[in-house]
């Protein structure tokens, strides 16, 4: 036995001294990529450092992002709005941020859910998942993203430096452009409190006249109405508004009202405003592609949706 | 389960430890059971064609060697090849004729009449058969003993390191190997774990980066011309080298670890000076199967010119249609056959050709160029081997110029090189051209030299390198090795 004591020494030394540097390693890069404000990273890195305070917080898709303009909802409710929705992402995706929001911020009265088709469809698989890796040790994170790709995730949380194979050249940006910010103290300025305008006209993206069905996925209702029940709980409004969509792309789909209608029932009428058959959907000069407002048209929608939120009594105006 | 993925880091420390800590006794059942689990990680029921075979071979081998009967033991010999060949006939040539025959009966107008079947190829049959098959010809030839032992028997064909992708290992290298005694050694560990490291590095880091690429040209032939046809074959050389060599290290140092030595199936075959060199430094297992269990009984070079030229010639037509029920495989053997056949007609006129460059102090330059053209005259055949059709082949070599460099697409405003951002497509360029470099420096031994550098500084600094570039310029898309499916 004494004979393999100095390989047994040497081989500790080498496994030792590789642990520590892939765990300073990894520990660097994901630190940094805390303080990136780059490519929405500031969204989820706000709201996971309980910067996120508003009053009302706008969560979703791409649809919600360039279509809630915060600044015209602020002005018309006088409150504090901020448009936390994060492009690419679907509700599983995104249900963490709201969690997470629900449990930190009492400031915050309302979520607000923009919301469109394919919120609520069973999207298979992450999408850009580098933004929010920096903080899968956050319980909300892990869960959710757990719940769309087990396998992965488990493993990225529980083997040591897996998390370093699945990282894409994008959380190393992150990383680099988080550590810039930190040395040079530099914090992105967000004078539209999350909402990114689109300038551009209409371009169709149907390429053929077949039509589709929307899937809504059974799982994610029940994971709404759990939701629901915790921001109300957390003294927290959920109101969820369907994002209208060009007519062209309404076509497009055979049960858009039935989706429209459940998703009415799982939120509660009083509680749920539908752009979908609103005039905004029949002009084009409001979108810049079927399912997306440009400016002009999310300026419009969000103070129409202000003007309704006011008269239902949804939301009062703030003194 | 595959040698890249998350499951073999935890199989393959398992049953190495466990292998050790096991009364010698009970070593070969262990490494058979492990070997069983490996395959049957891919299709559990295709363990039972294992088992066929390896039935038949045993009880084959075992009359071969009692019968003093000469023409028993040819009979014997027969129905044990038979069976291996219909074995592989079934799974991989059935539809391969099929089609083949339903496309002589259409041009007469008429339709085939033999339906098709939709079976799944098991994984790498072509290696275990081929394994199984140099058993009872060795048996036969009176070279090995036939193994009594059947658990060792089976384990000689399914020894999990070399089961689906070989090396294509002889009885007389391996079945002795599984009686005896191995203890630890913390030398050969090491080895072996150095070598697998290699071997993971060149599979996801260069082969599966480069695989990207590869695929974007050769998925969509169509879209391109010109220099991408020849980089993405140039790309493909290295892709399949990286990820078959990759396999090889790892079987290697897999087995090398527990205190078995495989042999050697790769030799920095890119930097051979002739066909017939590079034969002997690329899947050098297969290569001198053939040599041995074919090309020799045939007659070699030992017959009349034409003859041998034949020889060479059907020898790499059976090797082209070993690796694929295709007719693009079919033309890729025959191009190395044509190769060989040239390379011994014009080897006069080489010689003087060297001599002229010796005499003029230019001998270097003439290895060089020799190299060169060895390598072009692959990647010429590689083609074959990678085209999806016949079709798209021709379509490759109809295209191949200087001209056209255009070898960026754009993307939803993004430039794309061959489908990837520049920044990766000159990072897999940096992979090919780190590999070269590390075998130019060691071209003897195919491992890297700064592992065993005599600074630890150095030593160690380069493991982690290596370990570090895989973690973090790894592509673990859990990429099959390319061999798997023959």
């Amino acid at each position: 036995m004494k004979v393999y004591i100095p390989y047994l020494k040497e081989c500790l030394y080498f496994s030792a001294i590789l642990v520590v540097m892939l765990f300073v390693f990894q520990k660097i890069l994901i630190k940094g990529a805390t303080y990136s404000d780059n490519n929405r990273t500031d969204k989820v890195n706000r709201i996971f450092d309980h910067e996120i305070r508003n009053d009302i917080v706008v969560f979703g898709t791409s649809v919600a992002e360039v279509g809630m303009n915060a600044n015209v909802l602020s002005k018309k409710l006088n409150r504090s709005v901020y448009n936390a929705a994060i492009d690419g992402t679907s509700f599983p995706q995104y249900k963490c941020l709201i969690e997470e929001l629900s449990v930190y911020s009492t400031e915050t009265k309302y979520v607000l859910l923009a919301i469109t088709y394919f919120d609520f469809m069973n999207m298979g698989q992450l999408y850009a998942p580098d933004r929010f890796y920096a903080h899968l040790d956050n319980k909300y994170v892990f869960d959710d993203f757990k719940s769309i790709d087990r396998d992965k995730i488990i493993k990225m949380r529980y083997v040591p430096f897996y998390s370093i194979t699945q990282f894409s050249n994008l959380f190393y940006k992150f990383s680099a452009i988080g550590w810039k910010n930190y040395f040079t103290k530099s914090k992105k300025v967000d004078m539209l409190n999350g909402f990114v305008p689109h300038y551009e006209k209409y371009v169709s993206t149907i390429t053929d006249s077949s039509k589709d069905v929307i899937k809504l996925d059974s799982a994610q209702k029940y994971s709404f109405l759990k939701l629901k029940e915790k921001l109300e709980k957390n003294n927290k409004e959920i109101l969820v508004v369907f994002m209208p969509m060009y007519r062209a792309g309404k076509d497009h789909f055979t049960n858009l009202n039935e989706v429209v209608s459940s998703i009415k029932e799982w939120v509660g009428s009083d509680r749920f405003i539908d752009y979908t058959n609103s005039v905004y959907c029949n002009d084009k000069n409001n979108f810049y592609n079927n399912n997306h407002l440009n400016l002009v048209g999310a300026t419009l929608v969000t103070e129409d949706l202000a003007n309704q939120l006011l008269s239902r009594g949804i939301v009062k105006k703030k003194d | 389960m595959l040698f890249n993925s998350f499951e073999f880091l935890i199989f393959f420390p398992i049953v190495t430890i466990l292998y050790f800590v096991m009364p010698y006794k009970f070593r070969w059942a262990w490494l058979l059971a492990a070997s069983c689990y490996f395959y049957m990680t891919f299709i559990p029921i295709y363990i039972l064609i294992l088992g066929f075979t390896i039935v038949i071979d045993y009880f084959a081998g075992l009359y071969i060697e009692k019968t003093n009967d000469v023409r028993k033991k040819k009979l014997l010999l027969i129905i044990s090849l038979l069976s291996n060949i219909s074995i592989l006939g079934v799974f991989k040539y059935y539809n391969f004729i099929n089609e083949t025959l339903s496309f002589i009966v259409s041009i007469s107008g008429h339709q085939n009449p033999i339906p098709f079947l939709k079976i799944l190829l098991p994984i790498g049959l072509s290696f275990h058969t081929f394994q199984a098959m140099s058993y009872t010809i060795e048996v036969y030839r009176g070279n090995q003993k036939a193994e009594k032992h059947f658990g060792i028997y089976a384990l000689y064909v399914m020894f999990y390191p070399q089961l689906v992708a070989g090396p294509i290992e002889r009885p007389q290298n391996m079945l002795h190997q599984f009686q005896e005694k191995h203890y630890f050694n913390y030398e050969r560990a090491t080895d072996g774990l150095k070598l697998m490291l290699w071997g993971v590095f060149k599979k996801v880091v260069i082969a599966d980066r480069l695989s990207i690429m590869v695929n974007e040209v050769y998925n969509h032939v169509d879209s391109y011309q010109g220099i991408p046809l020849i980089l993405a074959t140039v790309f493909f050389a290295f892709q399949i080298y990286c990820d078959f060599s990759g396999y090889s290290d790892i079987a290697l140092g897999s087995a090398e670890v527990m205190g078995f030595k495989l042999m050697q199936n790769f030799n920095t075959p890119y930097f051979a000076k002739s066909i017939g060199e590079f034969w002997t430094r690329w899947h050098i297992s297969l290569s001198t199967w053939f040599r041995d269990y074919l090309y020799i009984p045939l007659g070699g070079n030992r017959v009349t010119k034409w003859r041998w030229y034949s020889n060479l010639f059907v020898v790499f037509l059976v090797s082209g249609l070993w690796h694929g029920a295709n007719w693009t495989f079919v033309i890729w053997g025959a191009l190395h056959g044509l190769y060989q056949i040239l390379g011994v007609a014009t080897q006069k006129i080489k010689d003087k050709v060297q001599q002229i460059y010796a005499s003029i102090g230019l001998i270097n330059a003439y290895g060089l160029v020799s190299t060169l053209v060895t390598f072009t005259l692959v990647c010429f055949a590689w083609i074959f081997f990678r085209a999806n059709s016949f079709a798209d082949a021709f379509y490759i070599v109809k295209h191949l110029s200087f001209t056209s460099l255009d070898i960026v697409n754009d993307t939803r405003g993004k430039d794309l090189y061959l489908g990837i951002p520049l920044w990766r497509f000159f990072l897999s360029i940096f992979g090919i051209v780190f590999l070269l470099v590390t075998e130019y420096f060691n071209r003897s031994a195919a491992r890297v030299p700064l592992f065993y550098a005599s600074n630890k500084v150095v030593r160690w600094g380069s493991m982690y390198m290596v370990i570090l570039a895989i973690l973090i310029l790894g592509y673990f898309e859990t990429n099959e090795f390319i061999y798997f499916q023959f």
